[in-house]
C-alpha cells in the first residue's frame, strides 16, 4: 500500500464511523421493525438492502483495513528498500525504510487515538473482553495444591517417591483440595441457584424443560452460565410460545441441534427424534436464528426470506430503543454467547 | 527545528520521548479505569513507540551510510574507508550509539512482548506497558540530554572521520554489549511483570507464567553472552585465557546469577505459594543487576579495560536506580500483606508503608546526624589536590559506597521491623492452610533453597570483590586492585559448592523423599563417582591429567595455605562431580524412560529411533507435558553446564611454553612436535600479514600446519595486531601466539599454550541452548493438528533463538577489522619464577586500566618486565621485588589487596553475609515446617459419602487436564 492510499483511507474512514450512530438512532425509534430476539433485530435491520446493517459494515470495513495496512505497510517498505538498495545503494535503502517506519508510526498512533476516543471499532474477540474484577484467591490456592498433586504423581511415576510417603501426602493434598472444593461451592451456591431458575425459565419457554444442563457439581460452570444467563433473561423474556424441539440423544441424553442426524457427543444415530422435527425447510429456517450470528451477510440474507416472526414485546422494545447502538451491538453479541453456551451446556 | 538532518534525529528521540509518555498516560488510564478499548490504545500506542525508535536508528544507520560527519558520534567511529558492513556495526561501537542500541533491543522485547500477550492477561497488560514505557522514557531522558548519538560537533562537519580506531576506543567493548544486551535487557520484561503483579495485586502465579518465556529468553542469552564473551577473548585477545574477571565481565556475569536463582525458586512459588517476596526480590534484583553493571561500564567508576572515558551518565544511572528502588520499595510495602498470604486489610497496608518508611528515614536520620557529628574525621577530602573532574568522581564514589552499604543495613532493618509490626498485628488471624508449608528437609523444594543460597552468595562474593577497589578508595583511602588470581582462589569453592548442589539436588523429588529412596538415587552416581576419583588419581598423571596440581598461594600465613590446599584438589574434585552430576542426569533419564515404557506412555514413532538417538529424543522430549518437558529440559541444561565445567577444569591443567626458533628448528610441547617452516608476508589493501608457518606433528604424524600471525595495518603501522592460530580437539587446544619476527634472521619467537578440555566449554554452551530450546517449547492448542504443531513449535523456537544469536554475533565484523590494541603485543615469561612475580603485579603504564604484568602486552609493560627480570636475576626474593614494586607504584599495582587490617573485609563481609543467610535459610525452614507438627491435618468432611466421591472424580477430572502451560 502506498502511502497515499492508506492517508486516502483513513480520510475516509472518519465519516463512515459517524454514519452508522445517527442510522441506528433512527431505527431504534421504529419498534415494529423489532424481532423477539436480540440478534433478529440486526437481521430484520439489514432487510432494507440501501442501509445493511452500516454500522456493522463500516467496523468490519475498517478492521479489514486495517488488518490490511498492518501487513501491507511493513511488507512493502522492506520490498521497496531492498529495491533501492539493489538499484541504488544502502543510503536511499534505509531513507525509504525510515518512511516506510514513520508512515507506520503515523498509522499505529493514529489507530491508538482513534480507539481511545472510541471512534475506531474493537476487533470482535477484544469487544467481549473484559479484565476481571480481582483474582480468585481460591482458584489460585486450588491450582497451586492440584500442582503439587500433579507432581507427585509424576514423582510417583518415575519412582521418586517413597509409596508409603505418596499414599500420605496425596490423601493429605485431596484432602485440602476437596476441602477447597467444598468452600468453593459454598461461595457460589445463591448464584447457582438463581442461575439454575433463570435457565429453567428460558428452557421451558424454549421448550426443553427437563434438560439436564448442569453436570453435577461444576459449579464453576455453572457460575459462567448464571452470569451469562442473566444478561439473556433481561432481552431474552420474550420467546415464541412453541417451536421446533432440539432431539435429545438416547443414549447420552445430550441435547443436539435441530438439523442433526447423529449425537455430537456420543455419536448415536438420531433417525427417531422423540419430538416432531420440523419437516420443510421454512420450519428449519424459522428456527434457525437460535445459532445464527448477526451481521452475517449469508444467513441474513436467507432469513430476510423467510416469513418474519416478529414479535411485539415491550420488554425487547424497551431495551433496544433505550440501547445506543454501541451498546445493542454489544448485547446483541453476548445474547448470541449465552445463547450458544446453554445450547453447549 | 528539523532544518538539518541531526536535528531532525535528536527530534525522533524527543518524539520517542513524547510517544512513550503518552502510550505510559493511556496505560495508567487503561489500568485505573479497566477498560479495554484504552488498553487496546496503549497497545497501537506501544507498537507505535517501538517503530518510532526503529526510526531514530535508521536515522543513525543513514547518517553512518552518508557519512554524515557532521554528527559528532559519526565522526568519531567512522570514516570514509570503512566498508558498509563496518558503518553498520559502529552503530552500536561507542557509548551514545550502544544506549540507543539498548533502546532499539529493548523496543523489539516490547514489540514481542505485546504480541505475544495478545488477548491473554488483560488485567497486567496495562501496568506492564506502564513500566516498560516508563523505561524507555529513562532512556531517552538520558540521551537526550547526556549520550545524544545526533549531537553536532562544536567544530562543524570534518572532511573524514576518526574511523574505528582501536587506539582510541576500547574494542573489547564492540562485541560484549550487543549479545550481553539481548539478555541484559530481557530482564526488563521479567521486571515489568513483576511490577504488574505488584500493582495489580494478582500476586499468584499468573505473572510468572506469563513471563516464563521471557525470562528464559533472557537467561539463555546472557549466558550465550557470557560464553560468547569468553570464546571472543579466546580466540582473539591472544593471552591464552578466556575470563579475566574483568568488572564488566562480572557485571555481566552477575544478573544471570540472580537470574538462575529466580528460574529455580519460582518453581517453589507455583508449587507452594511461599516466596513469593523473595522471587520480586530476586527478579527487582536481576534488574537492577542490570543496570548496575551498565552504570558501572558507563561511568567509568571502576577501571576495566571495557571502561568508556569518563562522562556524566553514571549520576543519571544512580538517579534511576534510587527512584526504582523507592518506588518498588513502596510497592512492595503496600502488597506486604498480599504477598505474605495475609488476608490485606487497608489497617495492615498503612502499617506496613508506615513502619517501611518510617524506619527507612529514621535510619537516613541518624545516618546523616552521625555523619555531621564525626564528619570532619569521616571526609578526608583531598580537594586541594585533585583536579574537578577527579573530584567529581570521587564524590561519586562516595555517595555510591554509602548508599551501598546502607540499603544493605536499611534492608534488614526494615525487614525486621515490618515483621514485628505484623506478628503484633496479625495474632489471632487464621492462615489460609493448615498444611506445613515445607513436608521434609530431604525435598525438592530445600535443595532450590540452597541452590539460591548458593547462587546468591556467589553472586554477594563477585559483587564485593568488584565493588571493593570503590569501596577501599571511598572509605580508607587506598587503591587496591583486584586481580583475576583472586578470584580464582576465591571462587572455586563456591562454584564447586554450587556445582555439587546441582546435582544432588536434582536426586530429592519434590515434597518428600525417604531415606531408602536417597540412599537408592545416591547409590549409582556416587558408586560411579568413587571409581573414577580412584581411576583419576592412579591414572591422571599418566595421562597428563594429575589429580592434584600445586600452585603458589596467594596469601601468606594459614588462610593463604588453605586456599592452596582447597585449590590443587580442585582438579580431582571438580572432574568427580562432573561425573558425578552426568550420572545424576543419566539416572534421571533412564527413569524417565523406564516410566514411560512401563507405562506405554512413549508414543515416539520407532522411525524416530532408528534413524538415530537423537531425533527419537527430540520427539520424546518436546511431547512431555509441559511440566515435565521444563524439568528435563532443565536437566540437558544441566548436563551443559556440567560440561562447561569440565572445560573449566582443563585451566589447572594449562601447559606455556616460549621458544625462539630459526627455520627448521623443532619445539616438543608434551606429546605435540612444532616445526618452525619460516616466515611468509602476504599483503592487502589495508595491511600487511606476516604469518609463521608451523607444523604440528604428533609422532610423526602430521596434525596440520598453524599460521600464527602479526598483522601491520597501514593506519596504524607502530601497533602490530597478533593473529592467534589454534589447533582443536577434544582432548586440548594447541595455541600458538608469533611475538616477533625478525626480518633478517627470521627468527621467530613463539608462545605455545596447551590448553586442555577448553573445546568442551563452548559445546556446553550448545547443550545449554538445545536445553532451553526444550524448556522453552511453546505449548499448544489442543485443536491443533500434531505435524501443525510441531511446525509452529519449530518455527517459534528456532526464529527466536536465530535471531537472537544473529544479534549477538552481529558484531563480529566489527571486531574482526582492525583489533589492534594497546594489548596486542606478546608477553615473554622465561620461568615460573617470573610468571608467580609477574602474575602477582600489575601493569602500571596508566593506559591499561588493571592488566598483570603477565598478561599485558603493551611497551611499558615489557620494559617493567625487563627491570624485574634484572632484580630476579640479583637474587631478590619475591616478597622483595612485591614490596619495592608496591612502594614505587602504591597497593593498587598488587594484583590482589593485601591480606592485611581494613583490606581483609573483601572477603570478610561476603563471608560473615553468606554464613549469615545460611543461619537466615535454617530459622526460615524451621518456622516453615512448624505448622505440621502443631496441626495435624483434621478433615471434616465425610468420607466415602456420594458427594464426596463426586468431589472425588472432579478432582481427578481438574488434575486431568490441569493447564500447566
Amino acid at each position: 500500500m502506498t502511502p497515499e492510499t492508506k492517508k486516502d483511507a483513513n480520510a475516509k474512514r472518519s465519516p463512515l464511523a459517524d454514519k452508522p450512530r445517527t442510522k441506528k438512532k433512527a431505527k431504534a425509534g421504529e419498534p415494529s421493525k423489532k424481532t423477539a430476539q436480540g440478534q433478529e433485530s440486526s437481521v430484520v435491520e439489514a432487510k432494507d438492502a440501501s442501509v445493511a446493517n452500516p454500522a456493522a459494515d463500516s467496523a468490519n470495513d475498517e478492521r479489514k483495513l486495517a488488518r490490511g495496512a498492518a501487513i501491507a505497510i511493513p511488507i512493502t517498505t522492506v520490498f521497496a528498500s531492498v529495491a533501492v538498495a539493489g538499484i541504488l545503494s544502502a543510503g536511499p535503502a534505509l531513507l525509504v525504510l525510515g518512511a516506510g517506519t514513520i508512515l507506520g508510526t503515523i498509522a499505529l498512533f493514529w489507530a491508538s487515538l482513534r480507539t481511545l476516543t472510541g471512534d475506531a471499532p474493537l476487533s470482535e474477540e477484544l469487544e467481549h473482553a473484559s479484565f476481571s474484577a480481582s483474582n480468585d484467591a481460591l482458584a489460585d490456592r486450588k491450582r497451586m495444591l492440584l500442582r503439587a498433586l500433579k507432581d507427585l504423581e509424576s514423582e510417583q511415576s518415575v519412582g521418586k517417591i517413597d509409596a508409603k510417603d505418596y499414599a500420605t501426602l496425596s490423601t493429605r493434598y485431596r484432602e485440602e483440595i476437596k476441602e477447597l472444593m467444598r468452600e468453593m461451592d459454598e461461595s457460589i451456591e445463591p448464584h447457582v441457584i438463581a442461575a439454575e431458575a433463570a435457565l429453567k425459565k428460558h428452557l421451558s419457554k424454549v421448550g426443553l424443560a427437563g434438560e439436564p444442563f448442569r453436570s453435577p457439581g461444576r459449579a464453576s460452570q455453572a457460575k459462567d452460565e448464571a452470569l451469562a444467563e442473566d444478561e439473556a433473561t433481561s432481552a431474552d423474556a420474550a420467546t415464541e410460545d412453541e417451536g421446533p424441539v432440539r432431539p435429545i440423544c438416547k443414549s447420552c441424553e445430550t441435547s443436539n441441534e435441530i438439523d442433526a442426524r447423529f449425537c455430537k457427543s456420543c455419536g448415536a444415530g438420531l433417525e427417531a427424534p422423540s419430538i416432531e422435527q420440523p419437516k420443510n425447510l421454512d420450519a428449519l429456517f424459522e428456527a434457525k436464528p437460535d445459532s445464527e450470528k448477526p451481521g452475517d451477510v449469508t444467513s441474513v440474507g436467507v432469513v430476510a426470506e423467510a416469513p418474519a416472526t416478529s414479535s411485539k414485546d415491550p420488554v425487547v422494545e424497551k431495551a433496544s430503543s433505550s440501547a445506543a447502538s454501541s451498546e445493542e451491538a454489544k448485547s446483541q453479541s453476548s445474547d448470541e454467547a449465552s445463547e450458544e453456551r446453554v445450547e453447549n451446556a | 527545528m528539523w532544518q538539518t538532518f541531526p536535528l531532525f534525529g535528536s527530534s525522533i528521540l524527543l518524539c520517542v520521548m513524547i510517544a512513550a509518555a503518552y502510550t505510559f498516560a493511556v496505560s495508567v488510564v487503561a489500568h485505573r479505569k479497566g477498560t479495554v478499548r484504552a488498553l487496546q490504545s496503549a497497545r497501537f500506542g506501544a507498537y507505535g513507540t517501538v517503530a518510532l525508535i526503529a526510526v531514530a536508528v535508521i536515522c543513525l544507520a543513514y547518517a553512518f551510510v552518508s557519512h554524515d560527519f557532521r554528527l559528532r558520534y559519526v565522526a568519531h567511529y567512522s570514516d570514509r574507508g570503512m566498508p558498509t558492513i563496518f558503518l553498520f556495526t559502529a552503530l552500536w561501537g561507542g557509548q551514545d550509539g550502544s544506549l540507543l542500541w539498548w533502546l532499539f533491543l529493548l523496543s523489539l522485547y516490547i514489540g514481542v512482548c505485546v504480541f505475544s500477550l495478545g488477548k491473554k492477561h488483560l488485567e497486567l497488560q496495562p501496568t506492564i506497558l506502564a513500566t516498560l514505557m516508563a523505561v524507555v522514557i529513562f532512556f531517552c531522558v538520558l540521551m537526550a540530554f547526556a549520550a545524544n548519538p545526533f549531537s553536532t560537533s562544536v567544530a562543524g562537519a570534518r572532511t573524514d572521520g576518526e574511523g574505528l580506531n582501536p587506539l582510541l576506543q576500547n574494542f573489547y567493548m564492540i562485541i560484549h554489549p550487543p549479545s550481553l544486551y539481548v539478555g541484559f535487557v530481557g530482564c526488563t520484561i521479567p521486571f515489568a511483570f513483576c511490577i504488574a503483579a505488584l500493582v495489580t495485586g494478582r500476586l499468584g502465579d499468573e505473572w510468572i507464567k506469563a513471563c516464563r518465556k521471557f525470562t528464559l529468553f533472557a537467561w539463555l542469552f546472557l549466558g550465550i553472552g557470557n560464553t560468547l564473551g569468553m570464546l571472543w577473548a579466546y580466540e582473539e585477545l591472544g593471552w591464552g585465557g578466556y575470563w579475566a574477571w574483568d568488572p564488566v565481565e562480572n557485571a555481566a556475569f552477575m544478573p544471570f546469577l540472580v537470574i538462575s536463582a529466580f528460574v529455580h525458586s519460582v518453581m517453589i512459588q507455583e508449587r507452594r505459594g511461599m516466596m513469593k517476596v523473595w522471587n520480586v526480590f530476586l527478579i527487582c534484583l536481576t534488574f537492577f543487576m542490570t543496570i548496575f553493571g551498565t552504570f558501572l561500564t558507563r561511568s567509568g567508576t571502576i577501571a576495566s579495560v571495557h571502561s568508556f572515558a569518563q562522562s556524566s551518565i553514571g549520576e543519571y544511572f544512580v538517579w534511576f536506580l534510587v527512584l526504582v528502588a523507592c518506588f518498588c520499595f513502596t510497592l512492595v510495602l503496600y502488597r506486604w500483606p498480599e504477598l505474605r498470604n495475609l488476608p490485606p486489610s487497608p489497617r495492615l497496608r498503612r502499617a506496613a508503608i508506615v513502619t517501611g518508611w518510617v524506619m527507612l528515614l529514621l535510619l537516613v536520620g541518624s545516618y546523616l546526624v552521625a555523619s555531621k557529628v564525626g564528619g570532619p574525621a569521616l571526609s578526608r577530602t583531598p580537594g586541594d589536590v585533585m583536579a574537578p573532574d577527579a573530584m567529581a568522581a570521587y564524590n561519586l564514589k562516595r555517595t555510591l559506597i554509602k548508599v551501598l552499604a546502607f540499603s544493605l543495613l536499611a534492608g534488614g532493618a526494615v525487614y525486621a521491623a515490618l515483621e514485628l509490626v505484623f506478628r503484633r498485628l496479625t495474632q489471632g488471624v487464621k492462615l489460609v492452610s493448615t498444611l506445613p508449608r515445607l513436608e521434609s528437609i530431604w525435598s525438592r523444594e530445600f535443595t532450590f533453597m540452597l541452590n539460591n543460597w548458593g547462587l546468591l552468595s556467589f553472586m554477594l562474593f563477585v559483587l564485593a570483590a568488584t565493588t571493593f577497589p570503590m569501596v577501599s578508595e571511598a572509605l580508607w583511602n587506598e587503591k587496591v586492585t583486584v586481580g583475576p588470581p583472586y578470584y580464582n582462589a576465591w571462587v572455586q569453592p563456591i562454584g564447586l559448592t554450587i556445582f555439587f548442589l546441582m546435582g544432588a539436588g536434582t536426586l530429592f523429588g519434590w515434597k518428600k523423599t525417604s531415606d531408602e529412596l536417597l540412599k537408592k538415587n545416591f547409590l549409582r552416581p556416587v558408586a560411579i563417582t568413587a571409581v573414577f576419583t580412584v581411576l583419576h588419581f592412579a591414572l591422571g598423571k599418566r595421562l597428563g591429567y594429575p589429580a592434584v596440581v600445586w600452585s603458589e598461594p596467594i596469601y601468606g600465613g594459614a588462610l593463604g595455605q588453605a586456599l592452596r590446599a582447597f585449590n590443587a584438589i580442585t582438579p580431582v574434585l571438580a572432574l568427580s562431580l562432573c561425573v558425578f552430576n552426568a550420572a545424576v542426569i543419566v539416572q534421571e533419564f533412564v527413569f524417565l524412560f523406564v516410566a514411560r515404557s512401563r507405562t506405554k506412555s512413549d508414543d515416539t514413532p520407532k522411525i524416530l529411533y532408528w534413524l538415530g538417538l537423537l531425533p527419537g529424543f527430540i520427539y520424546a522430549m518436546v511431547t512431555l507435558p509441559p511440566t515435565s518437558r521444563r524439568r528435563y529440559g532443565g536437566y540437558i541444561v544441566h548436563l551443559g553446564i556440567v560440561f562447561m565445567f569440565l572445560g573449566f577444569t582443563g585451566k589447572s591443567w594449562t601447559i606455556d611454553k616460549e621458544a625462539s626458533l630459526l627455520p627448521g628448528q623443532t619445539l616438543q610441547v608434551e606429546r605435540l612436535t612444532l616445526t618452525y617452516k619460516g616466515p611468509r608476508m602476504e599483503v592487502d589493501t589495508e595491511k600487511r600479514m606476516v604469518f609463521a608457518d608451523i607444523r604440528v606433528t604428533e609422532n610423526g604424524k602430521e596434525l596440520g600446519v598453524l599460521n600464527p600471525a602479526k598483522f601491520i595495518y597501514k593506519k596504524m603501522p607502530e601497533s602490530p595486531t597478533t593473529e592467534v592460530a589454534m589447533l582443536h580437539s577434544i582432548r586440548d587446544d594447541l595455541y600458538v601466539v608469533v611475538g616477533t619476527i625478525n626480518p633478517q634472521t627470521k627468527l621467530a619467537s613463539l608462545q605455545v599454550h596447551i590448553n586442555p578440555l577448553v573445546g568442551w566449554i563452548w559445546f556446553g554452551c550448545l547443550i545449554l541452548i538445545f536445553g532451553s530450546f526444550i524448556g522453552m517449547w511453546p505449548e499448544f492448542q489442543e485443536e491443533e493438528s500434531r505435524a501443525w504443531r510441531f511446525a509452529r513449535g519449530t518455527a517459534a523456537v528456532t526464529a527466536s533463538i536465530l535471531i537472537g544469536l544473529i544479534l549477538a554475533l552481529m558484531p563480529t565484523p566489527a571486531f574482526a577489522q582492525g583489533t589492534s590494541s594497546l594489548h596486542s603485543g606478546t608477553v615473554k615469561i622465561e620461568n615460573e619464577k617470573e610468571k608467580d612475580i609477574f602474575g602477582s603485579l600489575r601493569c602500571m603504564c596508566g593506559t591499561c586500566a588493571r592488566d598483570l604484568l603477565s598478561t599485558c602486552g603493551c611497551g611499558e609493560a615489557e620494559e617493567t618486565r625487563e627491570k624485574l627480570r634484572e632484580k630476579i636475576a640479583s637474587g631478590a626474593t619475591k616478597d622483595q621485588i612485591v614490596a619495592e614494586y608496591a612502594a614505587q607504584y602504591g597497593t593498587e599495582s598488587l594484583a590482589i589487596p593485601p591480606n592485611t587490617g581494613a583490606m581483609q573485609s573483601i572477603y570478610v563481609v561476603p563471608l560473615t553475609v553468606i554464613a549469615g543467610g545460611a543461619i537466615g535459610l535454617g530459622f526460615m525452614i524451621k518456622k516453615w515446617r512448624s505448622p505440621a507438627e502443631k496441626s495435624p491435618l483434621v478433615h471434616d468432611g465425610p468420607d466415602g459419602t456420594p458427594a464426596d466421591d463426586a468431589l472425588e472424580a472432579r478432582l481427578d477430572a481438574e488434575l486431568k487436564d490441569l493447564d500447566d502451560a
